[in-house]
């Protein structure tokens, strides 16, 4: 296993005139599991590739460890990539797909049957080895793609949205089954994905990409508490902006004026705040009130969707909480230290 | 999963009979006018009313063993032709049904009727072009010559197949191999090739069949030096000889049969690679 490091990485497909990936400098250190979160369209499949080898950088360094890779070519680059769609070898038997890569590098046959078979055994594959890709579940197919992979002992594995194609709760087996290899290999991996509880449940690190440029980088809890920008807060769910002008401690919206904690400089800002930070009733700070406009009852809890400066925001209260949806206003109360807030962006 | 569905489609005796009807008139359309061509290959005379020969003679076997019919060489020449062709259809047709069926780029649809052309416009259009040409390149009378323009009609049928191979083939199978380790080399023959098998079989059987029975383009570059089984064929067609014709039909005849039985395999839609196997 190696550390990875992007350097002012880019890439431009010919004909297309906005870089698919715009100068990443990115860092991931060995036996990290980090994921490369973003919407289709991102950049985050062509950034695999570029680490691949499969596409050659416009700009920019690849380094494995302290070595640089840029030029080298993927058949010897040993970061193995592990594709959405499996790309088993449909002409052989699982046992010769998993030995595919074994048998490229010309080990011996004996080596290799011996590595295949303990491969096989870790994936729970044993039984299927005789059978061809098309008599295999999506579920198995993923196995035999993760173990043709990991028989090679790569320096980094690739994975490229390696749970999008299972099914709900094949997926939850499936991400268990790629933490624990994970963590007993200890091969460092970089997994592609759009799906932001995938990344939270997985990675130990998430990179969220938008238009080929990596946004944030951080623990996940990161995304959920300090989002850099508004985009980023929606993209992990989180609709509730709302715009003021800070001075000092206060902000002043056209809501009222909120006492806040924060860093962040004098000036026009966006407050943002997470539904389940939300408090209902008057807590004495920070409160307003809005018209409630829905209330769904969901088991654990009540989600309500309140109006507030125009703008839909979303409440989760306790399930044993209860407002009149009468035309009433009703009143909420922000906490102070879980606003975040974030300078005005142009956008 | 192919095993299920041909339980399935076999699982009423009604469809049963139906598939054995359909089958039975196939077979039967191939075969029943080779009977005639074999009793007309060992009549001494047949003529109208009679259902059977009424006289039955070897002369026309006899005569296409011995080494004065030339048919023998003819065969060869046949064979060494169209084995020529063939290799040269692959080899052109697989990167340029690869180029067609995977890439996008400008004029492709000017490129693909153009190469298409060939089977719409008459080879005698241009046959008597090539003709000065190939006197000049001292092509004409030579196996070579004729070889190089049996590839006029039958290469646009190869690169037809290849690219419709390649339009359902998944390129990023050979960047997973790539990523396995394995070089581009090792890449085309462990990855690609085994993909394009059926449509290279396919295609194969195409320009071998077109320059197997290909007799004008033959006739007028070869001029008459180049004997193939259709230069033979159509003399004795001419002189009215029916018991020989009949004879070298069935000759000419067997390895286009023989082809077929070893490719059938690879021509069933079952083989389900045919094609490209990227979306099965």
């Amino acid at each position: 296993m190696s550390s990875v490091m992007l350097q002012r990485l880019s890439h431009n497909y010919s004909g297309s005139p906005l870089p698919a990936v715009d100068s990443i400098d990115f860092s991931i250190q060995k036996g990290e599991l980090v994921s490369l979160l973003g919407p289709s369209g991102c950049g985050k499949t062509t950034t695999l590739k570029l680490i691949a080898g499969l596409l050659k950088p416009t700009s920019g360094e690849i380094y494995f460890d302290d070595s640089k890779v840029t030029n080298v070519k993927p058949e010897h680059r040993e970061a193995v990539m592990v594709f959405q769609n499996y790309l088993l070898f449909p002409f052989m038997s699982i046992e010769e797909n998993v030995g595919f890569g074994l048998r490229m590098r010309r080990l011996n046959k004996r080596e290799i049957a011996g590595r295949v078979r303990q491969m096989l055994d870790l994936m729970g594959l044993e039984d299927l080895k005789d059978r061809k890709p098309s008599q295999l579940s999506g579920g198995q197919q993923q196995r035999a793609a993760l173990a043709r992979a990991l028989v090679l002992q790569p320096k980094v594995l690739l994975l490229d949205e390696p749970l999008s194609n299972l099914d709900a709760h094949l997926r939850d087996e499936m991400r268990e089954l790629i933490l624990s290899i994970q963590r007993s290999l200890g091969v460092t991996t970089i997994f592609v994905t759009h799906d932001q509880e995938e990344a939270v449940l997985l990675a130990d690190r998430i990179a969220l990409m938008f238009d080929g440029k990596i946004q944030q980088i951080g623990k996940s809890k990161l995304f959920y508490e300090k989002p850099a920008s508004r985009r980023i807060a929606s993209f992990f769910g989180n609709n509730n902006f709302l715009t003021g002008f800070k001075e000092r401690g206060w902000v002043t919206s056209n809501v009222g004026k909120f006492r806040i904690q924060s860093e962040a400089a004098d000036g026009p800002v966006t407050l943002v705040i997470r539904p389940e930070s939300i408090l209902l009733g008057d807590q004495g700070i920070n409160s307003f009130t809005a018209p409630v406009k829905r209330q769904i009852y969901m088991g654990t809890h009540n989600r309500y969707r309140i109006e507030v400066d125009g703008a839909d925001w979303e409440v989760i209260a306790p399930a044993d909480s209860h407002v009149s949806l009468e035309g009433g206003r009703v009143p909420f109360s922000l906490p102070p230290e879980k606003i975040w807030v974030m300078p005005e962006q142009r956008n | 999963m192919i095993g299920d569905r041909r339980s399935l489609r076999g699982c009423t005796t009604c469809t049963r009979v139906v598939h054995l009807i359909v089958i039975g008139a196939i077979v039967g359309g191939v075969l029943l006018p080779i009977i005639p061509l074999v009793a007309w290959s060992v009549s001494h005379s047949w003529f109208f009313p009679e259902i059977l020969p009424s006289e039955l003679s070897g002369r026309a076997w006899a005569y296409i063993g011995s080494p004065l019919s030339k048919v023998l060489s003819a065969l060869t020449n046949s064979l060494l032709i169209a084995g020529l062709v063939t290799a040269a259809a692959v080899l052109l047709g697989i990167p340029a049904g690869r180029a067609l069926g995977l890439q996008r780029f400008r004029g492709k649809a000017i490129f693909e009727f153009l190469i298409l052309a060939p089977i719409i416009v008459p080879g005698l259009a241009v046959i008597m072009g090539i003709h000065v040409l190939f006197i000049k390149l001292r092509l004409v009378d030579t196996l070579f010559g004729v070889a190089l323009v049996h590839l006029l009609p039958s290469l646009p049928y190869m690169i037809m197949v290849m690219s419709g191979v390649f339009a359902n083939y998944n390129v990023e199978i050979e960047q997973q191999a790539f990523s396995l380790g394995a070089g581009k080399i090792r890449t085309f023959v462990h990855v690609t090739l085994p993909a394009i098998l059926p449509g290279i079989v396919t295609g194969s059987l195409f320009v071998f069949l077109i320059s197997w029975s290909q007799y004008i383009l033959t006739v007028l570059i070869g001029g008459g030096r180049v004997i193939t089984l259709p230069v033979l064929l159509f003399a004795f067609a001419a002189a009215g000889d029916n018991a020989v014709t009949a004879a070298l039909c069935i000759v000419f005849l067997a390895p286009a049969v023989l082809i077929l039985v070893f490719t059938s395999r690879y021509l069933s839609g079952e083989s389900g690679a045919m094609g490209g196997f990227g979306k099965l």
